[in-house]
């Protein structure tokens, strides 16, 4: 339950900004493009129902990711992961003074357009400029380890797969290129007409607070005068700030709190590598990959694949007995009884020797082609 | 450190602008002049056909010897008054140096103002986000790009880091491959980062300022592939230096980070060079420039001398000492490493900020040939350490293998693999390297250590020369073809040292396979025999001599005749005395050669049975020019190798020996080859001679029949050495055995029939039997007996 919101409301945000990027990609072409091609890409979102779904999709992933946080026995973790649990942090701060100013101009019915954004963005205040790119890459970076982790243990995906690469990188790649290109423009414009370009610069200036591209119709009689909003804007920036580093901060304090209790060690000797002694409560994945033993995980953790399976040799740990999804997947893949996910197993104290079923190496397509016999079998001599 | 080191000069190489913007233009400017003098292109064929014609003239040839007999005189002049005036040069470069040294110093608190003041001339606030931008958007370009070239190689790359490689080959392909798959990676990000920057038009600074930033993050990133490629902190199977798990990654972050600092001084100084011209006071900022550049570059050798002492003791006690077996001396050689290395940074740092340049490369080459050299032969003994580690597990595991296999064959039972296996991982750690040396896979190895390394030694030094050229901005080759004094010392030296090294690598790899060879020789316990191998210990020897001999006077003649000496007349003589004495040694050449050949092929061995001709008998010894040969009835051949056509070995592998019996027509046969098959089986249980058998004693059946009898073979296939014994008991005992069982030899009974019905009288019978007797004997005449031992 808790992975299908997860993933399906990702897919809903990531499809957002996919949608959201190819449309600044037509920068490449000029700016006028950008504004033409933009009501097929992002009237989608704009009304009211799309709003709605996209907000409840920000709302269950980021909580969802909190809780994932909060459930995390180890802060070491693979560089993937560590990755996508920093893009993801970074977001949040990145994304607020997007959002609130597009409430913001909502709420005073400015209409704004690339024509008036761009120059902003690369002439008025390129520190804002700076964010947008800064937040595009992590958006897209959180983005695509996600989809991709979901996305691989697919069966459609050894099929797809090598085509839906290309798109990952082309997609921002394109975006930022047609950014770049219409912030040539937009100064080469400048360069050119400075008088005109003054113009733009106080409507750009009028636009300060603003960096959405919603078009509402403007509320009558709520004009205000621009400091005055701007003051409010920056006020509610902080405000979500700040509120928002407490979220994460008692997040983390609370998982303190919740690893304080359990101090023991469990030792575990996998059959081709290293015994190490870790404490305990981490999943023999986690362990695994702080001693550089190789265990393959395609899904990342997510008890999706299988591929992390270990068949369990002895020891004397406490094992707690599989979970739902744990015994689905293990079912799904033909396990033989006495193997488990390694992402998913969290040994008790003692100790615990174990041995990988499949090598580390294995790739996505080997998932489905030789399902549901059993996978290659680790290479001899694959001491760590 | 070393390899940090080697890379850092490496950078610097390939990054000329930044030691020669400290040069002073004048001087670039000689050394310019100078090598387009030395480079000068080749003539068309036209000219060089004029040029003939010219010289063709006797005026013209007339009047340039007197020309020449004037320059003559004033050559040497010239000679003189050049290198004067290159040290004149290089004095005033020097105080010119001085002289903006101390203005850089006096200027230095106005550093900050002055080149804020440049840098905002250049850039405004919102263009310098408006970079950072850009750099930002470029890298993801790049990375993005990368991204997907590791979606389709990643695998391979864990497929390569998780296989251990069990040869010497394969783990460096396997670091090779790594590198390279990292490289491409690398440089698709560079392609992907640079190839979107060059997309868009740029302002001048903004774009030397974007260009320098992703060249920076290239840059790091090139350096820090290059020493995982020689570190591999993860990973110990494709390491290519002898650090433990420990010290690999450490040393590997100390890279990393001296490769930034330097990145980033390089860049920065060459953002500020860039940046200071454009100035309002453009002496004032060029100046802070200068001392800015001075204060990164005493950074970086900062950075290097705290990777310095940081790593290399460690280094020295960890993995290093075991192999510089110095003695006493080891204590005090950790101490003075850091202190020499440090030397080296130092002074390399305070001949750059005085401007030279060719000493501080000097310094720095020869500072780190020592090291390199060193480090090199560690890394070779390493990969042959590990390879031969390898090679002899493989060997043994093959054993173990076929032990386990006869094992498991004879008892069905699954009992010794547990043992098989530990026999086979104890030797991988706990024997010593020459313990090691078993298998015919770690042999290999041990043979060819030493030529790698001397060849790796002798491509540093060829590689060392030539980077002291270049620092020198000299071509050695253009300049030996200079008639000068020193392109001709140039020419000598380069000839000598080629054929030096030669001579060298050629008598090391002759002296590892004899050396071998002999190291492999066992001198057999007293009162045996020694085998073929004891004449090779007393050849290999000599061989030995004589071809360090050859290689001397070879290296001689050549380095003789590379000095100029003309060596035509030694050759001569030489020829001459070889003639003489050939002629007069011409048999005992032969012979000692033809014997060597004949131990080549191991036709025999001392204690063989042979036949050479006529002659036979048991090989009692050899010597250089001849072999002895005993005869088994006491005589003795002494036969010179130079005589031997061909030699029959009566000794060799297996010997079939047929044995015929005559027995009556009526003789059971079944029985008969039942007694043999029991005889057979009696001898084979002999003590003395049974485990000779390789084919027991069988019949062969009827072989042929006669007119009185049938003949019946049999046949036993043994071991040489004892088959005279084994014959002689096989007789004797199929005779008793045959006796016991009522089957009788036959005997020549002569029948004669007498046409006559009264009883001859007993003498006539007597004449009959004799003259039948006769008859017969003339008509069978047997060929002589063999004579056997
Ligand atoms: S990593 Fe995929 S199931 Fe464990």
């Amino acid at each position: 339950m808790v992975r299908a919101v997860r993933i399906v409301s990702g897919l809903v945000l990531f499809t957002y900004v996919a949608m959201h990027l190819v449309n600044v990609a037509f920068g490449l072409s000029s700016i006028e493009a950008m504004d033409a091609a933009r009501p097929y890409f992002m009237g989608l979102w704009t009304n009211p129902l799309g709003s709605l779904v996209l907000m409840a999709a920000f709302l269950a992933h980021f909580s969802l990711g909190l809780a994932a946080i909060y459930q995390r026995n180890t802060l070491r973790m693979s560089r993937t992961d560590a990755v996508q649990i920093l893009a993801s942090l970074l977001v949040v701060p990145l994304l607020t003074p997007h959002v609130v100013g597009t409430a913001l101009a909502a709420r005073y019915g400015i209409a704004p357009s690339f024509a008036s954004l761009i120059p902003y963005f690369w002439i008025w205040a390129p520190e804002e400029g700076l964010r947008q790119v800064l937040l595009l890459a992590f958006l897209w970076i959180h983005g695509c380890v996600g989809v991709f982790t979901w996305a691989r243990v697919q069966p459609w995906w050894s099929r797809a797969g090598a085509f839906l690469h290309p798109f990952a990188v082309a997609i921002p790649v394109l975006a930022l290129l047609g950014f770049v290109s219409a912030g040539n423009e937009a100064i080469r414009a400048l360069d050119a007409e400075p008088a005109i370009a003054a113009d733009t610069a106080s409507q750009a200036d009028a636009y300060a607070m603003d960096e959405g591209e919603t078009e509402y119709a403007a509320p009558a009689g709520e004009q205000r005068s621009r400091g005055e909003i701007l003051a409010i804007l920056s006020r509610v920036n902080w405000t979500v700030f700040s509120l928002y580093l407490v979220v994460v901060s008692a997040v983390l304090v609370a998982r303190r709190v919740r690893l304080a209790g359990d101090r023991n060690t469990v030792r575990i000797a996998f059959a081709e590598g290293p015994d190490v002694t870790a404490p305990a409560g981490l999943s023999v994945l986690e362990i695994a990959e702080q001693r550089n033993v190789a265990i393959a995980h395609l899904c990342r953790g997510r008890a999706r694949c299988g591929t992390c399976r270990v068949r369990l040799a002895g020891g004397d740990a406490t094992l707690p007995h599989p979970t739902h999804e744990e015994a689905q997947t293990l079912a799904r893949v033909g396990a033989a009884p006495g193997e488990r996910l390694a992402c998913q197993l969290r040994p008790g104290p003692g100790t615990l020797v174990v041995e990988r079923v499949l090598a580390p190496y294995v790739r996505p397509g080997d998932l489905h082609r030789t399902h549901p016999a059993p996978l290659p079998a680790p290479a001899e001599g694959n001491a760590a | 450190m070393l390899v940090r080191l080697a890379a850092l000069l490496l950078a610097l190489m390939l990054h000329p602008g930044f030691a020669s913007a400290q040069v002073p233009p004048h001087l670039a400017q000689g050394a310019q002049t100078t090598s387009t003098e030395t480079a000068a292109p080749a003539p068309s064929a036209n000219d060089v056909q004029d040029l003939l014609r010219i010289l063709g003239d006797q005026r013209v040839v007339d009047w340039l010897r007197s020309a020449a007999a004037a320059a003559a005189h004033t050559t040497v002049d010239e000679e003189g008054s050049t290198l004067r005036a290159a040290i004149q040069h290089r004095l005033a470069a020097a105080r010119q140096r001085m002289g903006e040294l101390t203005q850089a110093w006096s200027s230095f608190p106005l550093v900050p103002s002055v080149l804020a003041e440049a840098w905002r001339s250049q850039l405004s606030p919102a263009e310098a986000l408006r970079s950072l931008t850009y750099v930002i958007i470029f890298l993801f370009v790049g990375g993005g790009l990368e991204w997907l070239f590791w979606q389709y190689f990643h695998p391979t790359l864990v497929r390569i880091e998780h296989t251990v490689p069990t040869t010497l080959m394969r783990r460096l392909s396997a670091a090779g491959a790594r590198l390279f798959l990292q490289a491409l990676a690398i440089a698709i990000f560079s392609i992907g980062s640079v190839g979107a920057f060059l997309a868009f038009a740029w302002p001048g600074f903004l774009e030397r300022l974007v260009v320098n930033l992703l060249l920076g993050v290239i840059a790091v990133r090139a350096l820090a592939t290059l020493s995982r490629f020689l570190l591999a902190p993860v990973f110990p199977a494709l390491r290519l230096v002898p650090l433990d798990d420990r010290l690999a990654p450490k040393l590997h972050r100390w890279n990393v980070f001296v490769a930034m600092v330097f990145v980033a001084s390089l860049l920065i100084s060459d953002t500020l060079d860039v940046l200071a011209p454009t100035a309002s006071d453009a002496a004032q900022a060029r100046s802070a420039a200068l001392a800015v550049s001075v204060g990164l570059g005493a950074t970086t050798a900062l950075a290097v001398l705290a990777m310095i002492w940081s790593m290399t003791p460690r280094i020295m006690r960890d993995a290093a000492a075991p192999r510089f077996a110095l003695g006493r001396l080891e204590p005090v050689a950790f101490r003075l490493l850091p202190v020499a290395q440090s030397l080296v940074v130092i002074i390399a740092l305070l001949l750059w900020i005085s401007g030279a340049r060719e000493l501080m490369w000097t310094v720095l080459i020869v500072g780190l040939f020592v090291p390199v050299t060193m480090l090199s032969r560690v890394m070779i003994d390493h990969f042959f350490d590990r390879a031969e580690e390898a090679a002899a597990a493989e060997d043994h595991r093959r054993d173990a293998e076929a032990q386990a296999h006869d094992a498991t064959a004879a008892l069905a039972a699954p009992g010794p693999a547990p043992g098989v296996a530990d026999d086979a991982t104890a030797p991988a750690h706990a024997s010593p390297p020459s313990a090691l040396v078993t298998g015919p896979g770690a042999e290999r190895y041990a043979m060819y250590r030493p030529i790698v390394r001397r060849l790796v030694r002798f491509l540093l030094a060829i590689a060392t020369l030539f980077a002291l050229a270049a620092a020198w901005s000299t071509d050695i080759f253009v300049l030996a073809e200079t008639p000068t004094l020193a392109g001709r010392i140039a020419k000598v030296a380069i000839n000598v040292v080629a054929v030096l090294l030669l001579a060298d690598l050629i008598w090391v790899w002759a002296r590892t396979a004899i050396d071998r060879h002999l190291a492999g020789y066992v001198a057999p316990p007293p009162g045996e025999a020694p085998g073929p191998e004891a004449r090779m210990a007393t050849l290999l020897p000599l061989m030995r001599n004589i071809l360090l001999v050859t290689i001397l006077v070879i290296g001689g003649l050549t380095m003789l005749s590379s000095i100029g000496v003309n060596i035509a007349p030694l050759l001569a003589g030489a020829g001459i005395v070889g003639v003489a004495v050939g002629f007069g040694t011409q048999s005992l050449v032969r012979d000692i050669v033809s014997g060597i050949f004949f131990l080549v092929d191991d036709a025999f061995r001392v204690g063989e049975y042979v036949e050479i001709g006529n002659l036979r008998g048991t090989v009692e010894s050899m010597s250089l020019r001849s072999m002895r040969v005993r005869h088994h009835r006491g005589a003795v051949h002494t036969i010179p190798f130079g005589e031997l056509k061909s030699l029959t070995n009566y000794s060799r592998d297996w010997v079939i020996l047929k044995l015929e019996f005559r027995v009556p027509f009526e003789t059971d046969l079944k029985l008969v080859k039942k007694l043999v098959k029991q005889v057979g089986a009696e001898l084979q249980a002999d003590p003395n001679y049974g485990h000779y058998f390789l084919e027991p004693l069988k019949s062969q059946g009827v072989r042929r029949m006669e007119e009185f009898n049938m003949v019946v073979g049999v046949k036993f296939m043994a071991r040489p050495g004892a088959q005279w014994v084994i014959r002689r008991d096989a007789y004797h005992k199929l005779r008793d055995a045959f006796e016991k069982n009522g089957i009788h030899f036959a005997q020549r009974n002569v029948k004669v029939e007498v046409l006559s019905d009264q009883p001859l009288p007993e003498q006539v019978r007597e004449a009959v039997a004799g003259a039948a007797h006769a008859a017969i004997e003339s008509r069978a005449r047997h060929a002589p007996v063999r004579d056997e031992p």
